[in-house]
This record gives C-alpha cells, structure tokens and sequence, in this order.
C-alpha cells in the first residue's frame, strides 16, 4: 500500500519531531502508555499500559500497571524499566539540538532537566511505573497519548548512542540503521527503510503483541508529495491508495472519479481572524471592543466554508473546536452585514484609522487553512463591504509569518491551531491567550489579568473536571472581549481508492494502518 | 590549450570565494529570522526563537559565523542542516541522481525531437512545414511547465492510464537505492523493474525537455541553411552525392558545432528549471530540495548548494569550451 | 528558470541608417514576425482598453457566483473568488506585460553596464567579470528570485527585479561578445588612431554597433519573463495582493480546476501562450532582419 503524506518524515526518533508526516508514520511503529481510541480525538486508552493509570487525590502521582509479554521489534522485552529509560532520556536531553528538536517534551513539561515537571519516574516492580509531578498537571493524561512519548527499545537507543549524538552523526535519527535497529518500537509495523526525501517503508510485525489488532498488511509506503495537483493526480491514476490530505478544492474532483473522502469526524482545529489590539506597544483601533464586534459581524463565515473547505467545516460556536475537553458554546456574533456597517460607523473611526493591512501565509497550507490567500481574499471583500479600505499584505509561513504573528508584529492577521492534544488548554493557553512572562501575548495584546489568573489555576487543577470549570470561565471572558474572531473549525479531508477499507480517520492528524486491507 | 584551462581554473578559485561571501551575507542577513522558526513550525514564539538561536549560534558575530562556515568548508565538510541534521554532502548524493537522470531525459527528448524537426524544417524552409514546426517548438517553450506537467500526467496518468504521474519508480519494488539513479538502481535489482523506472522518466522529462526543444530547432534549421550554403556543400551536391550523404556527412557534422555549445549551456539551465517539474512529479531532486531550504531559511544547505551548482555550472562550461575548440580547430585558444 | 532562446547572433560590423531602414523593411516583408506583432498588439490593447471594456470589476468576486462554467453574464466563467474571468485577462494583460517587459529592461541595464565594462575593457577586468558572470549564471535564476522576494517582500516590483537581475548576466555576456569582435574592426582602430577617448569610443561607436543581437534577445526574454512569472507565482512568489489580476498567477491558483473547470486554466494558459509565442516570433523576425545573412 502507497500513502501519500504531505512531506517527508524529519527525523526517525519520534521524541524529536513536533511535525505532522514524522509522527503519523512513528505512530504506526511506536506507542504509548495511553492513545486515543482510534477515530477520537479526547477518548484516552490504555496501550502499553495493562488500565488508565491510578491517580493520587492530589493529582501529584500517577501510577501505571503495564502490560506483561510484550516485546520491541528487536526482540527485547517491554518492561517498566523500558519505560523509566525512555522519560529519563528525554528528560536529559542537555542543550543543543536534541533538546531544541524535542519540542513537545518541553512544552508538556516545561522544561527538561530539573526545571521539568516530573519530580521522578520509578520501576516499582517489573510492571508497575511511578510518574511523581512537582505540581499537579490537568492535562498530563491527555498530552500523554502524543506520539512522541512512544517507548523505544532501550537496547537499540544505548546501541546507537541515541541519547547524547548530536544530529549531524545520530545515525539513529536520521534513519540510516538497518531494520531492526532504528525506530524500534512495540506497534503493529516495524521499521524497514527511508530514501531521504522519497518514501518510507514500514512492514508488519509478525509478532505483534496484540494477535487480535495484528496488522493485515505486510509493507506500507509512506511517500512524502507537497503539490496537493499531483497527490491528486495519483490517486486518480493509482499510484497512490490513499493520502493523508487533499486540498479541499479538489473534493468534488475525487468524488467524481470514484475515490472516498475519508471522514474525520469531529474537528480538531480551528481558524482564526486575530486581532490585535496593541502593536509596538501602541494600541490599534482594534483595542475599540466595537471595531471588534463590527470585524467579527462582517465576515460571511459560512460563505467561506462553502468556498474554501466544500463544506467540511462548520462556523465556531466558540474559541476551539467543540470536540476539545473543555470547551463551552459561547453566543458569538453571527454575520450581518448592516449591523457591521452600523457598529463601524458608530465607533467613529477616521477615514485614514478605516485603511487596515490584514495579513496573511504564503507557501502553507494547514488543515485549517487550506487556502489562505483565497480565504485573505473573501474576508478582505466582506470587510471592505463594511467600511474598511483593506489591504492584503503576506509573507512566508516559514519565512517570519509565523514569528512576526506570534510577535506582535501584525495587527489584523489569519492564525489558526491544529490541536497538539484536545485540551482547552491546548487552544487557549499553549496555542493563543496565555500570558507570557507574565504579560498579555503579543499575539493579540488582549489584556485580561482575571483570565490569565483563571488559566494558570486550571492547568494546575488535580483533576480534568475541576480544570474544565475554570476554562468555562476562560471562554465566557473570551466571548465578552473578542480578541480574535472565529472562522472555521474544519475537517480536513484526505482521500483513498475504493481498494481501501477498514481505514479509520481522525481530525488530529494520528490514524492507525494495523486495521487496513487492500482488496484487487 | 593546457595553459587555457589552468588558467580559467585560477580565476575560478577567487571567484567562488567571493560567491560564498556573498551568499553568506545575502542568507544571513534575510529578514524573517533563523532557521528556528522553520524547526518550530507553529509553535514558533519568541522566547523558543530565541532560545533556539543560541544554542545554534545564529546571535553570534557574522564574520565569526562564516570563520567557522569556511573553516569548515575547507576541510571538506559542507555542513548540516538545521532542519533535518543531516550532512548537506549525504542529502546530495541522495538526491542529485535524481536531477542529473531528469535533465539527462529532458536533454535526451529535447535534443531527439529538435533535432529531426530543425532539419525537417531546413529542407523546406519558409513552407508551411517550417511554420508548423515552429509553433510546435514555440508552444513548449511558451507554455509554463507546470500546466505542461499536470496536463501530461492527466492525460497520460489519469485518463490512459499509460504511463505513472509521481516519482522515479514504484517504491513497492524491492530495489536497492545503491547509485540513487532510479534507473541504474532498477538495472542492478533485475526482474526488468528497469522498464519501471524508465516509464516513470517520460512524463517529466517531456515537460522540462519542451523548454531547451525551441532552442534545438531553431539552433539546428540555421545551421543547416547556413551550411548548406557554403561552397564545399555545394561542391559535394555537383560531384553527385546524394541529399542523404551530403546532409549526414557534411551538413550536419557542422552543425554540430553550435549544438554542443547549447547543449552545454542548457544543462546548465535545466539543472535549474528541473525546480519546478520536479515538484508537479514529485521528483526527489536537488531542485525541489534547495527551494524548501531557502523557504525554510536553512542558510548552510541553501549555501553550499549553490556553490555546488556553480562548480558544476563552470565545468559544463570549461568543458564545452574545450570540446568547441577540438571539434573546430580554426579557434585557437590563447 | 528557462534561458531565453536563441544564439547570439554574429554581431553585424556596421550600422547605418540604411542598414536599419533595410531591417525594417524586411521586418514588414517577414510572415511570421507581424502574426507576433499582431498578436502583441491584441494583448497591448486590451491591457490599455481594459477599463473600458471588461464588464466587471477584476477586483471584486462573489463567493456564491464562483466557479461558475462560460455564459454570456461570464464570457469566460467565473475563477473560485467568483471573480469575473474575462475581467481578469484583460487586466491580467496590463500587470503580466508590463511585469514581462519591465523586468527585461532591468535585465538590459544590468546587462548592458556590466558587458560594456567588461568589453570595453578587455584583460583583466573582462576574465575576473566574465568568471563573476559565470557564476551568476550558474545561480539558477529561480533561486535569485527566490532570494530577493524573501528580501524585499512580495510585490511586483520585487518580481520585477528578480527576474530581471537574473537575466542581467546573459544579456552581459552576449553584449561583451559583440564589443569584442567590434573591437579590431577598421573603424574602431580609425577611432582610436585619430585620439578619441576609450570612453568616448565604446560609447559613441561601438555600443550602438553592438547592440543589436540585444535587442533580439530582449524581445525573445520578454517572453520567457511572462513564463518566468508565472513560475514564480507557481512557487507561492506572486503579487502579495492577490486581488490584482496577473496571468501567471490566475493559473496557479487555478492548477486545483484543471479537472473540474478547465476553462479556468485554458484562458489565462492562452494568453501566457500567445503572448509567448508573439514574443519570440517577433524576436525571431527582428534576428533576420537585422542579420540577413539568417534568411535565405
């Protein structure tokens, strides 16, 4: 079977990449403690864990039972003490370009070394592991079940010197290992080889741990293709049996020839107009709440939908996708362009304050945008509809869009979030509105000290449900100020042949191939 | 000739200095920041950027920087890349076959094609022969070759189902990537997967070769009126040889001459223009991979690849100079 | 990037007021070179009559009328913005032509300053410039551009220079050829015996003998600069505000319909083409008018 992904995988060990096409291939080969149900994006299983661990009332110790007999690709045994070296090995990474690649690890824990959160990791016997925190952490169950916290062999890392090379000589990383000694996991697939820049091969692991789950493929190939024409092309022709994504536009096109849109159920992501009321320390027209109120009534969210996204989206009712853990509806204003027009007037901007830049990406496509010059385009016509004289201005994704965003450099701009893991806090503290060091984001200069007090109580809450209640409070600040104005929540579509089955899709960007068969 | 050649190699020397100079500059003075921000993606913030960049040494002196970058460089070692790690070195001998084979087809088509049509033409110059090849040349080289390259893989890929739409060969099959050509690697695996590869060369190669098919034309109908108008031609016509021999043996021994020039240039060019055919097939080249780089603003990829090209681009030059100089030994290099 | 075609024509010795007014004598008598011309002053009048004559405003759409198939409301459909398409083309003439043209022109400057130096100069200063041209031409052109869009930002001007700058080296090259077989010519060694400055000699009597296997290629360039652009676009370097109509750019955003709405594709694909091919058939006429020996 021939995948087609949307780029080249970056680096064989998962515990260095923070990117889509690495971890959806290192989720075939490696697991976790704990994933998601298949097709979910919020509901947490055991894996390699033998039950949901059990939790101290204090939030502070999480205790896992681990499943017994289950073994790596390279024939070693999965154990506790497996599970120990791997979190210990992350934790070490020291500084250089271990610890900047291992973003997540980072993120979730804030930090490595002793400025992590994890006070210890213990072996209390073969099959029982001990995670102490130093405070308690709302979302350490959920962010658990990422792909990079899959374990690895120990042997093969110790073999490779893994843990402390650097990239340039980590043979480990860069995939060049033979079978059997480079990403060795526990999952349903085992890793054969990667062509830099072509394919990855992964094959069936004949002794899969899970008889029932075994895989009913014997070789995947995952192929790295950027151009969303020539995925298409490939599938239509063959050549490819499924891709991860289609552009959008393309949906009615495949439909036509016969291929499946794969469903993803519910959405994991969410696009934004940001607004921000505060640049270079100035405040913009957009610090007046009825400007705001009046970009939010103009733009025909649903017109956008239709055009851009062939109606796999749905307009937000709030500030994440409504799958999230913890996510609140919020009454958000709907589009009417009279209303809009009136509430502009009634702000009393001068011509020149009406003349506004609204940003947006080039050479990118996310899931949540997959057309941004075209969405810029459509939102830029409605606002000038309204009142305002707009001018679209761009710069690359990679080539400072991204920093400029998230360093205030803009004042009206497209910014959007594919969930890490679907957590309140994901979107609305690690994604957008948390304070950093201890002042508003320059994202949107939204100032709001009793949000951002509430924010920091909920990550610190012992249990999800307690945390869930702040974050409702979070959303109903979030809803009175408007500092961004939702657009879309999507789901992004991929496609496959009528040769396909048994493939279950998920908006979060992790689905599992051990299901799949071809038929002729 | 000796003496030639040592020389154009002394200028190259000071030359290519300055190159890296220049492009080191140019790189590192891009605005949008480090390669960090590539490496986050959309976790980009501040904090992380800059955090990134000082571990990776992006905040230190410029000229200290590109100390190290040549330092380097003279030892051999052409860097890595911030994004992946890997050693620029170890990416391109992956990924260079795979643009040589696509500009070799290219040039195989173009030169194939050109070739016959120039002459066509040349026989019957200022007919309607001639007008129709010129629009066929004009219209490859006027078409974008992206709409050329989808256009192809549709009807071929798509409607016919003749011929495959996306990279060198079918990654199911068990071929050793040895040499990283596609087809020499199919050759040595055996089981004719070689026709694979070469069917999966086709399409791309038709696409990018419609650009330098014009040049051959042209460069092969003025030639041949041109040289079946000098005196030897005519003399070989009056002492009875045949069209056939005539053309074979004298008319197109000469044009040869401006072709070799060409044919040197435009692989020069079409290295470069394999850029974009190279994404619309999903080719695993050079050129696919040096534009992410700089879009990801992976400045010692970017760098070290561009001096690549210009070595190479100055030794297809050195060499077509030389080979002119044999084939016509009235040009007396001094 | 493609290289303009074409050979560097042999430099002609002398020009003269004859010599041109012959040229364009036989420039009028070339079948070929007026279907170019004609077809440039098409593309050259609907760009100047475009206020006049599309029906719609290029710049605004509407989202529910998009993609809809060639009608009389929509003589050439409607583009996924639900912008009028036939409004486009005749807009897109102006931005895509001048562009074409434009970048050209810097190109010649370019080139024309570094060659006449070069040519004009000869020895050391022509091998070291010659050797830094070499190189630049080694860069390949797509990436040049590349580089200065990430510099200076996206716009057109940006494009302009881009692609311009990166046929500079060629137009050098070709310049400084010309120079230096004019250099030994009879009337030049006159100039020079007689006293005349070196300056005043490159300036006065051999640049406007030497220019004319630039013009030709100037003319073929401007039609790889069309194709040049919308590579560009291609590659995600178009004008930052995609409101504006520009040919190569309308294609690329269009590359998803070549299925589902051809039409959207085959426009401004044809005008691409058409204004391509006009380009270089009147380049071609203007290299055997002014080279007779090309034309037998």
């Amino acid at each position: 079977m021939i995948v087609a992904l949307d780029g080249d995988m970056v680096f064989a060990d998962p515990s260095l990449v923070s990117d889509g096409n690495s971890l959806y291939v290192a989720a075939q080969v490696v697991q976790n403690l704990v994933q998601l149900q298949p097709g979910t994006i919020s509901t947490v299983i055991p894996v390699l864990a033998a039950a949901l661990p059990t939790v101290s009332t204090d939030g502070l110790t999480y205790t896992f039972k681990l499943r017994t007999g289950v073994k790596f690709h390279d024939g070693t045994d999965f154990n506790a003490d497996a599970v120990v070296y791997n979190y210990t090995r992350w934790q070490g990474y020291g500084k250089g370009d271990l610890q900047d690649n291992a973003y997540y690890y980072g993120a979730v824990f804030g930090g490595f070394g002793t400025s992590s959160n994890i006070a210890s990791v213990k072996a209390s016997d073969a099959s029982t592991v001990v995670f102490t925190l130093k405070t308690p952490q709302s979302n350490f169950l959920l962010a658990s079940t990422l792909a990079v916290f899959g374990i690895q062999s120990p042997t093969a890392l110790k073999a490779a010197s893994a843990d402390t090379t650097p990239l340039k000589d980590n043979k480990y990383a860069e995939g060049l290992l033979p079978q059997g000694q480079d990403m060795v996991g526990t999952g349903p697939f085992m890793f054969k080889e990667w062509v830099v820049g072509d394919h990855i091969t992964l094959v069936k692991n004949p002794s899969y741990w899970d008889t029932a789950n075994a895989a009913h493929l014997d070789q995947i190939t995952f192929k790295g293709m950027g151009d969303s024409t020539a995925k298409l092309q490939a599938l239509q022709s063959g050549g490819v049996d499924l891709a991860f994504s289609i552009s959008p536009l393309d949906v009615k096109t495949a439909q036509s020839s016969g291929l499946a849109i794969i469903d993803r159920g519910a959405s994991c992501n969410q696009l934004n107009l940001d607004l921000n009321q505060s640049v270079g320390g100035q405040p913009t027209i957009y610090a007046n709440k009825s400007v705001r109120t009046a970009v939010a009534e103009a733009v025909n969210k649903s017109s956008y939908v239709d055009a851009f996204y062939s109606g796999l989206g749905k307009v937000p009712t709030g500030f994440m996708p409504p799958a999230t853990l913890g996510f609140k509806a919020e009454a958000l204003p709907a589009f009417d362009a009279t209303k809009a027009k009136a509430d502009l007037t009634a702000a009393g901007l001068t011509a020149d304050q009406l003349k506004i830049d609204l940003n947006y990406p080039s050479n990118v496509v996310r899931p949540y945008m997959p057309d941004p010059k075209g969405i810029a385009t459509a939102i830029a016509q409605d606002l000038q509809a309204a009142g305002f004289t707009v001018t679209l201005k761009t710069e690359d994704w990679h080539g400072g869009y991204v920093s400029d965003a998230t360093g205030g450099k803009f004042s009206m701009y497209l910014f959007g979030w594919t969930c890490d893991w679907a957590g309140a806090d994901n979107f609305l503290y690690t994604a957008w509105f948390g304070y950093q060091d201890g002042k508003p984001n320059l994202q949107f200069g939204w100032k709001n000290d009793a949000a951002n007090a509430l924010m920091l109580k909920a990550l610190q809450e012992p249990t999800v449900d307690a945390a869930n209640a702040d974050w409702g409070q979070v959303q109903d600040a979030l809803a009175t100020d408007m500092p961004a104005v939702p657009i879309v929540n999507s789901t992004p579509p991929g496609s496959m042949t009528s040769k396909v089955h048994g493939f279950v899709g998920a908006s979060n960007g992790i689905e599992y191939f051990n299901t799949v068969w071809l038929t002729q | 000739m000796a003496r030639f050649i040592i020389r154009r190699l002394l200028v190259a020397i000071p030359v290519l200095f300055g190159l890296s100079v220049i492009l080191f500059l140019f790189l590192r003075l891009l605005p949008g920041g480090g390669p960090a921000e590539a490496i986050l993606g959309q976790h980009a913030t501040p904090q992380l950027v800059a955090q990134i960049s000082a571990t990776e040494g992006f905040d230190k002196p410029l000229y200290e920087q590109y100390l190290t970058y040549i330092g380097r460089l003279l030892h051999g070692d052409m860097g890595s890349s911030f994004i992946d790690g890997r050693q620029v070195a170890d990416t391109f001998l992956i990924r260079f076959p795979g643009t040589l084979e696509l500009t070799m087809g290219a040039m195989v088509f173009a030169v194939g094609l050109g070739i016959p049509l120039g002459r066509l033409a040349a026989r019957h110059p200022n007919s309607w022969i001639d007008a129709v090849v010129t629009v066929i040349s004009l219209f490859g080289i006027s078409i974008p070759v992206f709409v050329l390259g989808y256009t192809l893989a549709f009807v071929f890929g798509v409607q016919l189902h003749w011929l495959p739409t996306f990279g060198q060969i079918d990654p199911r099959l068990d071929v050793d990537p040895v040499t990283h050509f596609a087809i020499i690697d199919a050759m040595l695996a055996g089981h004719w997967y070689v026709i694979d590869a070469v069917s999966h060369l086709i399409l791309p190669s038709i696409a990018l070769g419609s650009i330098p098919l014009a040049v051959f034309t042209r460069i092969t109908r003025a030639s041949v009126i041109d040289v079946s108008n000098e005196d030897y031609v005519r003399t070989a016509r009056a002492k009875g040889l045949t069209d056939r021999r005539v053309n074979d043996r004298h008319i197109m021994r000469n044009a040869w001459l401006p072709l070799t020039t060409v044919i040197g240039l435009e692989t020069g060019a079409l290295l470069a223009g394999a850029v974009l055919t190279e994404t619309v097939f999903s080719w695993n080249g050079v050129g696919s991979w040096v534009v992410t780089s700089i879009q990801n603003h992976d400045f010692i990829v970017v760098q070290s690849l561009v001096l690549i090209f210009a070595v190479i681009f100055m030794t297809v030059n050195l060499i077509v100079d030389v080979g002119y100089a044999f084939l016509n030994p009235r040009i007396r290099y001094s | 990037m493609a290289t303009p075609t074409g050979l560097a024509i042999a430099p002609t010795a002398r020009a003269s007021r004859g010599l041109w007014h012959d040229a364009l004598r036989r420039l009028l008598r070339n079948g070929p070179a007026l279907i170019g011309l004609f077809f440039i002053t098409v593309f050259v009048a609907g760009a100047i009559l475009a206020p006049y004559i599309s029906p719609y405003d290029p710049t605004i759409g509407v989202l529910s009328d998009h993609l809809q198939g060639p009608s009389l409301t929509h003589l050439m459909g409607t583009d996924k913005q639900g912008m009028d398409e036939f409004s486009r083309v005749l807009y897109g003439a102006r931005i895509s032509l001048t562009v074409g043209v434009v970048a050209v022109m810097f190109g010649l400057i370019g080139g024309i300053i570094v060659g006449a130096i070069a040519g004009g100069a000869g020895g050391v200063v022509d091998g070291v410039l010659m050797r830094v041209i070499d190189v630049l031409l080694a860069v390949p052109g797509i990436l040049l551009a590349i580089g200065l869009v990430a510099w200076l930002g996206h716009g057109e001007i940006q494009i302009m220079l881009a692609v311009g700058i990166s046929y500079s080296p060629m137009f050098a090259r070709l310049l400084r050829g010309s120079l230096l077989a004019i250099r030994e010519s009879d009337y030049v060694i006159a100039a020079r015996s007689m006293g005349a400055s070196p300056v005043r000699i490159l300036v006065r009597h051999m640049l406007p003998n030497a220019m004319t296997p630039l013009i030709v290629q100037a003319t073929l360039a401007a039609a790889t600069a069309i194709i040049d652009v919308a590579g560009l676009g291609f590659l995600g370097l178009g004008p930052g505000d995609p409101r504006i109509a520009e040919w190569g750019e309308m294609l690329t955003d269009s590359r998803s319909f070549l299925q589902s709405a051809p039409y959207l594709i085959l426009f401004p694909g044809a005008a691409i083409v058409i204004s391509a091919i006009g380009f270089n058939l009147l380049g071609d006429g203007l290299r055997e008018a002014l080279d007779p020996r090309l034309k037998r």
